[in-house]
């Protein structure tokens, strides 16, 4: 029974936006980290070296490590991480940075970092989260910049900055979560389509090893259980002991097989060792081979097609049995191989074989068609029977 | 594909262009002319509405592109030149965010180069009004950045698409030769072992080649009717319906069991209570031949029928459950 996969979707697009919005906004904040190093520079001398320096270089350190989160080792999450919580750090601490008389018109360098910092909490945590850093941010600084140590701003002023700083990250932040979204969006229509195929892909193997065994059992074991049922004599009893020998055979043969191996062979060999098994079922049978290239088969398509073979000749033997003509052709081009059994017999009409008959529709058409080749047959009353197998590289 | 979406960028783009031009609006006291500082603000949001809010097409109009390039020109010349005294910047350069929110949505509307255009010339009006020093106050860096960012999504998006797309099929192929080759191995051991527990035996008597009693061959004749069964009748041959069958064939009538479909479809319980009726059905005919369907494309699941010896139309036409197109 296939069994679909309840693991979360894999975040293919999810990555991929992930991926380029951490790279457009690593460059972003390294190009503003100049505009907070330029204005700290210019600062530095009135604030507490102490605190200035670890507020700073804790900044600088987490903005290096999103450029090459972003480009080299990936784990962006803790870098956006980062950078929030130093940014926000550095603000609620602020007043020990700024402890001495300050100038007017003074603005905290950290300005120059609170935008993107809360920008970068939409990478760094949950919406929930995300949202309080968007609206906390602008809070806190209003605080800071009207207090003693931000330089006394008039209240308007302040507000006017925190309220450009929320719209500004908002208004980003919300164009990247409706991107995550519709990429975790792709990705779970993405997840649905590839379970139905996967479904798909199961039936069809499990109906392809039915089809084979079904059609190994018809050809092999039926034929012989019939025939002991009916033996009566010494000489009966030996052909179908040694049919059932062979039958033993080929289901060991048949669990021998590695199914999912992907073996291969060559056409010029699975037509040789074809010729060889022909010839040992019929001596009135005219062979030709007309290899024209030598193409590699996998192994269940060179077993269906011998035994869909073998199939054809031995209908042709037992409802054909007045032909003259019993002729198979083994063709190879560099693409395809073909087979071709023809007999001049009194023909038939596929419409007119009861359902229950099953050795041309399970043992040629159905065992075909699972393997992936094309079985075309022509018979009519009267004019003989031709089968055309097909197989062509995919 | 993932595209960023028109309703949300509207929304998004209005309100923070909105505040942008209330914070220009509302200190129309700094300027000479009140009224020209105000008509940048109007002129200002004009734009951006047009350029969030028009056309049904993702792509921006010509016209509408260039007015934005002509807006450009004006706001810049009219602020600075009607400002009393120097700009210091903040919140008087709010036309510095709010021209590259114009030309970000100008970007993702599809008019890349008229965006890089408006830029340019915005940063070039920054320079020649108020020099290098007004470069940093003006808060430019971030505008260019916010225009560079727009374009860098749009493009990135652009191509994100195609290599998500060559990642799920790779993804996919893997996945799916993995499941193959699992499933493969799986169903091919079951059904081999299936089929020797069930044959072999009966085939390792024969190959032995001793005489068989009619016991011995009436065992072997029904196991190949079994056989027969199995592969013709498919979901059909459950153990009540192998009871049924072989009773039925051990009072003389013929039975033959055909699945069309092979899959299961709809409720499997459902199914074996319908097989369960059938199999009753089965149990009630004394004479001549049964033929149970298992349909795949009727308006029934199951059909059974009936007929008696020497007849051609069945006595009996028994259909059996209603499939769900």
């Amino acid at each position: 029974m296939f069994t679909k996969s309840t693991a979360k979707p894999a975040p293919i697009a999810l990555g991929r936006i992930d991926d380029l919005l951490a790279k457009i906004f690593s460059v972003a904040a390294a190009v503003l980290a100049f505009d907070v190093l330029r204005n700290a520079y210019d600062q530095m001398h009135l604030l507490n070296m102490f605190w200035f320096w670890v507020s700073f270089a804790a900044l600088m350190i987490a903005q290096f490590g999103s450029l090459l989160a972003a480009f080299v080792f990936g784990h962006m999450k803790i870098w956006y991480r980062a950078i929030t919580i130093t940014t926000f750090v550095a603000l609620v601490t602020w007043p020990l940075q700024a402890s001495g008389p300050l100038p007017d018109e003074f603005k905290p360098w950290i300005w120059w970092s609170v935008g993107f910092a809360s920008l970068a909490a939409v990478g760094a945590f949950n919406r929930t989260i995300a949202f309080a850093v968007l609206i906390s941010m602008p809070i806190v600084w209003l605080v800071v910049r009207t207090s003693e140590y931000g330089g006394r701003a008039e209240f308007i002023d302040a507000l006017d900055e925190s309220l450009y700083s929320f719209f500004f990250s908002t208004s980003i932040g919300l164009l990247v979560m409706f991107l995550r979204h519709r990429a975790s969006q792709v990705d779970r229509e993405f997840n649905s389509l590839q379970q139905t195929r996967l479904e798909r892909a199961f039936l069809d193997v499990v109906q392809f090893e039915r089809v084979k065994i079904n059609s190994i059992i018809h050809d092999n074991v039926i034929a012989t259980l019939d025939a002991a049922a009916d033996a009566s004599s010494q000489k009966d009893r030996e052909a179908v002991a040694a049919s059932a020998a062979q039958a033993i055979a080929r289901l060991n043969r048949e669990r021998a097989i590695d199914p999912g191996s992907r073996e291969q062979v060559s056409s010029q060999s699975f037509f040789e060792s074809l010729k060889v098994s022909l010839e040992r079922r019929s001596q009135f049978l005219k062979l030709i081979v007309k290899s024209r290239a030598d193409l590699t088969v996998p192994v269940e398509v060179a077993v269906a097609l011998a035994e869909a073979t073998f199939q054809a000749l031995s209908n042709s033997i037992e409802h054909a049995a007045s032909a003259t003509k019993r002729e198979i052709t083994l063709s190879s081009s560099p693409n395809a191989l073909k087979v071709t059994v023809v007999d001049n017999g009194p023909g038939f009409r596929m419409a007119r074989v009861p359902k229950s008959h099953i050795g041309v529709r399970v043992a040629i058409f159905k065992r075909l068609e699972t393997a992936g080749i094309k079985a075309n047959l022509k018979s009519a009353p009267g004019e003989g029977t031709t089968w055309v197998f097909e197989w062509s590289k995919p | 594909m993932i595209k960023i979406s028109r309703t949300w960028l509207t929304v998004i783009v209005l309100t923070f262009g909105l505040f942008l031009t209330a914070q220009g609006a509302l200190r129309t006291h700094n300027f000479h002319d009140s009224v020209f500082a105000m008509s940048a603000s109007v002129v200002y949001f004009v734009c951006l509405a047009i350029t969030a809010l028009a056309f049904e097409s993702s792509r921006l109009h010509s016209w509408a592109a260039w007015l934005n390039i002509v807006a450009t020109v004006y706001i810049p010349l009219t602020l600075h030149q009607t400002h009393i005294g120097d700009m210091l910047g903040d919140s008087d350069t709010w036309y510095v965010t709010a021209l590259a929110l114009l030309f970000g949505s100008m970007a993702v509307r599809q008019q890349m180069k008229l965006a890089i255009l408006g830029t340019l010339i915005l940063a070039a009006e920054v320079l020649a009004f108020g020099g290098v020093e007004f470069v940093s106050r003006s808060g430019l860096t971030g505008a260019v950045l916010l225009v560079a960012a727009a374009i860098a999504i749009s493009i990135g998006l652009d191509r994100s698409d195609k290599s998500i797309t060559e990642l799920q099929d790779l993804t996919t192929i893997e996945k799916r030769e993995s499941l193959i080759t699992e499933t493969a191995r799986e169903q091919h051991r079951i059904r081999v072992d299936e089929a020797m527990q069930k044959v072999l035996p009966a085939l390792q008597d024969i190959a032995s080649g001793k005489k068989f009693s009619n016991s011995d061959k009436l065992a072997a004749s029904k196991l190949a009717q079994l056989l027969e069964d199995e592969i013709t009748g498919g979901r059909l041959v459950t153990a009540e319906i192998k009871r049924a069958s072989s009773a039925a064939r051990d009072r003389g009538v013929e039975v033959t069991l055909i699945d069309e479909l092979d899959v299961l479809e709809g409720d499997e319980a459902e199914f074996g209570h319908l097989l369960d009726i059938a199999a009753s059905t089965i149990d009630s005919v004394q004479v001549g031949r049964i033929k149970l369907v298992a349909t795949k494309d009727a308006d029934f699941l199951l059909r059974l029928t009936a007929t008696r010896p020497g007849v051609v139309t069945p006595d009996l036409d028994l259909k059996l459950g209603e499939r769900q197109f």
